[in-house]
């Protein structure tokens, strides 16, 4: 089986550490990942606040592509890109007259799709199709650190596109479990960070990060984790602005899952770009 | 041996040549009797008795109104003699306006009438049930133990099977109930203190179930103690009476229920208040529609929260707690308003919203939830939250309805055999469904089905009762053993046997309700239904189609529920529609097979027209829904070999819906008229 | 009806929200908002279009499908709101800032099928996507990704560049 990826832009950009990461640490573990040729933007929330129509055809045509090219399983980091990506293709899988509409469209560029790919998160497969046995079976140097583990919104919601409870997920916990860390159990794991509108409305986002961040802190957590580049670029770029904007005491190094998850497999931190997070001085392991 | 055929003339209301009729239809073995107001005049009644006929057909009104009065009429001049009934009035005089096309199609229908009626062998059953007296109930809850006091008292011995080891159900465990201000237990106590020869088995469990109406065979499963007793009943009825639950709601994870244990439901707090429990907490907060009025849990309203939950809010306020209530709707049904009244009155807070976030620090609770009154999002800190929690139909509901062959509705409750007439049965005979286990209902409600059904039963099980028809009849000789009636029969009144020849169907006579959905699908005329047997409608539809002399016909299969009726009521308001509807009744739709729809087309029938009761509202509960596949079917076919498909067409209609039918009969009579003239034989 | 343009586009009916405010008490930025999600879906039930289109509710809305995940209707306040700001945004009644935001993530997409961070941001500066005090905030962010080396000059472009813009094409007309 073929494994396809969906980097998507922000992990082309300024979270190109995360990329880096994912692909390192799944090379560790014996899987490898094929790009799809020639991608597009999938859109993120601003294209469907635009026009909702033209948001559907952006991703479809990403999902024709990996259809085409015999990708099964797509891996989709970025849970922003995973929400559009794993949405249109429920919605194409069970609507019958969406589907039609969107081939419609999709016909005026040569293209078709028939629903034949599955979209995934790297979390959602390491532990529901890889397993969790075998990551750790293959960890060197345990983390031995209390880690919370921030999901974020868009993958555990709406109710179509997620693998578990929106309330309280475990998966990267049970991840962090696998890799000698110790999960840290807090109430703002799938509380929203504002990344659609820390642009916007930076005001009001800083205020979410704030509480995410204090959460976390209060809880005991030595690390924070995350599976999303939005959210990461919110709590680990902007921290140093929330703390000096709220002037408390909340500092916290933040990493990717696959940060963590390489740095147990034995994998240097320069491999996985560990230093390019901007609170990689923090990180006492 | 000789059919008396009485025309009625209505007081010139039905208006034809009857002398050409009476020449058309008289022969050797047909009499003709034309009289006027027969449902007064007890003359021509004595008349038939003199003339000494065997079968009758009576041309008048419809049965709805007379068929009654006409039986008795022949009881009176002790006349025991099967007949059939012909629409003239309201299908005939009262809705066509053409005379010489009016007179066709009467003289189509009487003449059709009679061709069915000299083959017919129906004699009139009347069945008694000789049963034991003991009647089976399961669940002990209050619908239950009321159901088993009025069956005592009609002098049953009734027993009564409880799956836990507490009796009492929901109400049991609440501190007081609405309106007999009395606790649950007190009330209880009522009701069993007069229970003298009922039987109580708790802890036990129905196993399985044989058998048909006045002689079920139950085997129950008691355990207790790691122990294991089987015991076995023949019982004549069974009460199906299992009640609701309270839904745990752990999956609402954000309202931490079962994570922090200051977050309980209502009737958890009610166990507390019933026990005289010292509640610590003196601000608190109860949530209603936890569950319920959710698409995502229970669509539906469970309707005994809201007055629950007030009770338990007005105990509370009464010790001095201070007390919120958040909602969306407050639904004291009827009377229930003076609880809300006397709540409002009390102080209570009453919070329009939803809690929808809950977190917790030393046993103190902070809510948020949104004002929608006030649209501002207000933080309440609270040292107990309740939660009212949907009322769910148990999980054991699902064995239940295997292990007795009844059906449940979507939510797992059990479903009434028909919401409007038969509330308290379901869809095998004998087998009665009350009180919450068809849905949440009040005490009174539950009361009132118990009183009801103690009286069903008795009125079923002791008196002797006319069968309407003859239940049908499988020729074993016949029968191939492919259980497709078996499958199809939607009172699950067929069983397979095992035979020296092979596996054969066999009729549970008692629990036939006649529907004939056996006969129209019956592969090789086995199964058969005296007064629509497959000869009988066969005939009766070729003279129908063949003496109707006009330009157009259509043969109109009507269910004699609500088809029947619907029809009846346009005539009652006189509207006019074509003559070329040729009306062919059937019990149910059940009834009408591939072969009938083909055989009247084939006999110069321009189209057809199925007519049924609603969807979801046929009295045999599948006849309109094998009929729609049915016309699905032929359809395909009519395509298949070059005829329009648009002849055949079906409607489902109730009678208050009367104009829709006309619309439709008005249409479709306008689409076959566009059409060409159907060769027969094509 | 504004309502049945939204239920159109979102595939969402405002109407069938019986306004119990399990919304408007999950949304984590309620408290920014002219009106809750509630609150607003009721503005649309009763028909008071112009308050709608004109709240800064659509625009803050961080698309976090809390709602959504909580709604007893099954019904996504998060779809409407999309819904809500395509068509505001054809009437052009939009805050500048989203403006600036919208227009060039748009011209991304359209012009290199991708969105390069980096040059983004900075035209975004440039539009007028942020306020001076934002700018002046942000400054030293800007300066230690230089130093890290996250900022990335080079520019990526999709060859089906024209596909995309034949699709935009195709679409755009689609809300009136």
């Amino acid at each position: 089986m073929k494994l396809g990826l969906y980097p998507g832009c922000s992990l082309e950009g300024l979270e190109n550490s995360y990329l880096v990461s994912l692909v390192k640490s799944f090379e560790a573990l014996g899987i490898n990942l094929e790009e799809i040729k020639d991608w597009n933007c999938c859109g993120a929330t601003a294209i469907p606040s635009i026009n909702v129509e033209f948001s559907y055809l952006l991703v479809a045509r990403n999902l024709a592509l990996a259809e085409n090219s015999g990708l099964n399983i797509v891996i989709t980091p970025c849970s922003e890109c995973y929400n559009r990506l794993a949405y249109v293709n429920y919605k194409i899988k069970n609507d019958e007259a969406f589907k039609n509409r969107i081939n419609n469209y999709l016909k005026e560029i040569g293209l078709r799709y028939d629903g034949n790919v599955e979209v995934k998160h790297p979390v959602d497969f390491l532990v529901k199709s890889f397993g969790i046995d075998k990551i750790k079976q293959k960890v060197k140097k345990p983390i031995n650190k209390r880690v919370a583990s921030y999901y974020g919104c868009l993958f555990v919601r709406p109710r179509e596109i997620s693998i578990e409870s929106a309330e309280n997920p475990r998966t990267m916990d049970q991840i962090v479990e696998a890799i000698g860390g110790k999960p840290v159990n807090y109430g703002f794991k799938t509380k929203c960070c504002g990344a659609s509108i820390i642009i916007t409305r930076s005001d009001a986002a800083l205020k979410l990060i704030r509480n995410i961040l204090k959460s976390c802190k209060d809880n005991g957590a030595e690390l924070i984790v995350t599976s999303c580049p939005l959210c990461h670029s919110n709590l680990d770029m902007q921290q140093e602005i929330v703390v000096k904007t709220f002037n408390e005491d909340i500092k916290i190094p933040v990493l990717y899952f696959t940060q963590l998850l390489g740095l147990s497999l034995g994998l240097n931190e320069k491999d996985l770009a560990l230093d390019k997070n901007l609170t990689y001085e923090m990180i006492k392991l | 041996m000789s059919i008396g055929v009485i025309i009625c003339r209505c007081n010139g209301v039905i208006d034809l040549d009857f002398d050409k009729l009476r020449d058309e239809i008289s022969d050797n073995d047909v009499k003709v009797f034309v009289r006027n107001a027969i449902c007064i005049d007890k003359e021509p009644w004595s008349e038939l008795k003199k003339n000494n006929i065997s079968k009758l057909v009576i041309a008048a009104c419809s049965p709805q109104f007379h068929e009654r009065t006409f039986r008795n009429m022949l009881k009176n001049v002790t006349l025991s003699v099967p007949f059939s009934i012909v629409n003239l009035k309201e299908h005939v005089a009262f809705v066509h306006r053409d005379k010489k096309l009016s007179y066709e199609k009467s003289k189509a229908m009487i003449k059709a009438t009679i061709e069915k009626m000299k083959n017919i062998k129906e004699e009139t059953i009347v069945e008694e049930i000789k049963p034991n007296k003991n009647v089976l109930i399961i669940g002990a809850g209050v619908s239950g133990l009321k159901v088993a006091e009025c069956l005592e008292r009609l002098g049953f011995e009734p027993i009564i099977i409880e799956k836990n080891e507490r009796i009492g159900g929901i109400i049991e465990r609440l501190p007081k109930i609405y309106p007999y201000n009395v606790s649950g237990k007190e009330f209880l106590n009522n009701i069993i203190k007069n229970l003298r020869k009922t039987k109580i088995i708790t802890n036990a469990e129905v196993s399985s179930v044989l058998g048909k109406f006045g002689n079920y065979s139950v085997t129950v499963i008691r355990r207790e103690n790691n122990t294991i007793e089987i015991m076995n009943f023949r019982v004549p009825c069974i009460i199906i009476a299992t009640g609701i639950e309270e839904w745990k709601p752990f999956d609402i994870t954000y309202l931490k229920y079962g994570r922090v244990p200051n977050v309980i439901t209502q009737l958890e707090l009610s166990e507390k208040l019933m026990r005289n429990e010292d509640i610590k907490a003196n601000r608190i907060f109860m949530q209603l529609c936890v569950g319920s009025r959710d698409e995502k849990f229970y669509n539906y309203c469970s309707k005994m929260c809201c007055i629950y939950t007030l009770e338990n809010a007005i105990e509370l306020r009464k010790r001095g707690k201070e007390v919120f209530i958040g909602y969306m709707d407050i639904r004291t049904i009827w009377k229930a308003e003076e609880l809300f009244n006397e709540a409002r009155k009390l102080g209570i807070k009453f919070i329009r919203g939803k809690v929808a976030n809950v977190t917790e620090k030393n046993g103190v609770l902070k809510l948020s939830v949104e004002n929608t009154l006030e649209n501002v999002v207000e933080d309440i800190e609270v040292d107990l939250l309740v939660l009212s929690s949907a009322l769910k139909a148990p999980d054991t509901n699902k064995d239940l309805s295997q292990i007795l062959d009844v059906e449940l509705d979507e939510h797992n409750f059990f479903k009434k055999l028909y919401y409007k007439l038969r509330e308290i049965e379901t869809r095998k005979r004998g087998i009665y469904v009350i009180g919450s286990s068809t849905g949440p209902k009040s005490i009174e409600d539950c009361i009132i089905e118990a009183k009801a059904t103690a009286k069903k039963i008795a009125t079923e099980v002791f008196l002797p009762r006319l069968r309407p028809r003859a239940p049908s009849v499988i020729d074993e000789k016949l029968c191939i053993g492919c259980q497709i009636c078996y499958k199809v029969c939607p009172h699950r009144a067929i069983e397979m046997i095992i035979t020296g020849d092979g596996e054969k169907a066999r009729v549970l006579v008692e629990n036939c309700k006649s529907c004939g959905a056996c006969v129209a699908n019956c592969p090789t005329g086995a199964a058969q239904l005296e007064g629509y047997t497959t000869e009988q409608m066969l005939q009766y539809i070729e003279t129908l189609i063949k003496e109707a002399k006009m330009d157009k016909k259509i043969a109109t299969f009507v269910c004699y529920e609500c088809g029947y009726a619907a029809l009846d009521m346009i005539g009652i308001k006189r509207l006019k529609y074509s003559e070329s509807y040729l009306i062919i009744p059937v019990p149910c739709l059940a009834r009408v097979g591939m072969l009938d729809i083909f055989k009247a087309l084939s006999s110069g029938a321009d189209g057809v027209l199925l007519i049924g009761c609603l969807e979801n509202g046929c009295h045999y509960l599948k006849g309109n829904e094998y009929a729609t596949y049915l016309v699905g079917i032929c359809k395909d076919i009519l395509d298949a070999i070059g005829v329009e498909k648009e002849r055949i067409d079906i409607i489902k209609v109730t009678n208050a819906d009367y104009y829709k039918l006309y619309e439709k009969l008005v249409e479709f009579h306008k689409k076959i008229i566009s059409l060409p003239k159907l060769e027969v034989g094509k | 009806m504004l309502a049945s343009q939204v239920q159109k586009i979102s595939g969402e009916n405002p109407l069938a929200c019986y306004q119990c405010g399990n919304c408007t008490g999950s949304c984590p930025m309620e408290f920014v908002m002219d009106y809750g999600p509630r609150r607003l879906i009721h503005l649309l039930q009763i028909g008071y279009d112009d308050e709608v289109l004109k709240s800064n509710t659509i625009w803050i809305c961080a698309s976090c499908y809390n709602c959504t995940y909580r709604c007893p209707r099954k019904i996504s306040f998060t779809r409407m709101a999309f819904a809500l700001k395509n068509i505001a945004m054809k009437k052009n009644i939009i805050p500048k800032k989203c403006k600036a935001f919208y227009e060039t993530f748009l011209k991304h997409v359209l012009n290199y099928g991708r969105l390069n961070e980096s040059l983004f941001i900075n035209e975004l500066v440039l539009k007028g996507g942020k306020d001076f005090s934002e700018i002046v905030r942000d400054i030293n962010l800007g300066i230690k990704l230089w130093r890290k080396g996250k900022l990335k000059m080079k520019i990526s472009k999709i060859d089906g560049v024209k596909d995309i813009v034949k699709l935009y094409n195709l679409t755009k007309d689609v809300i009136k």
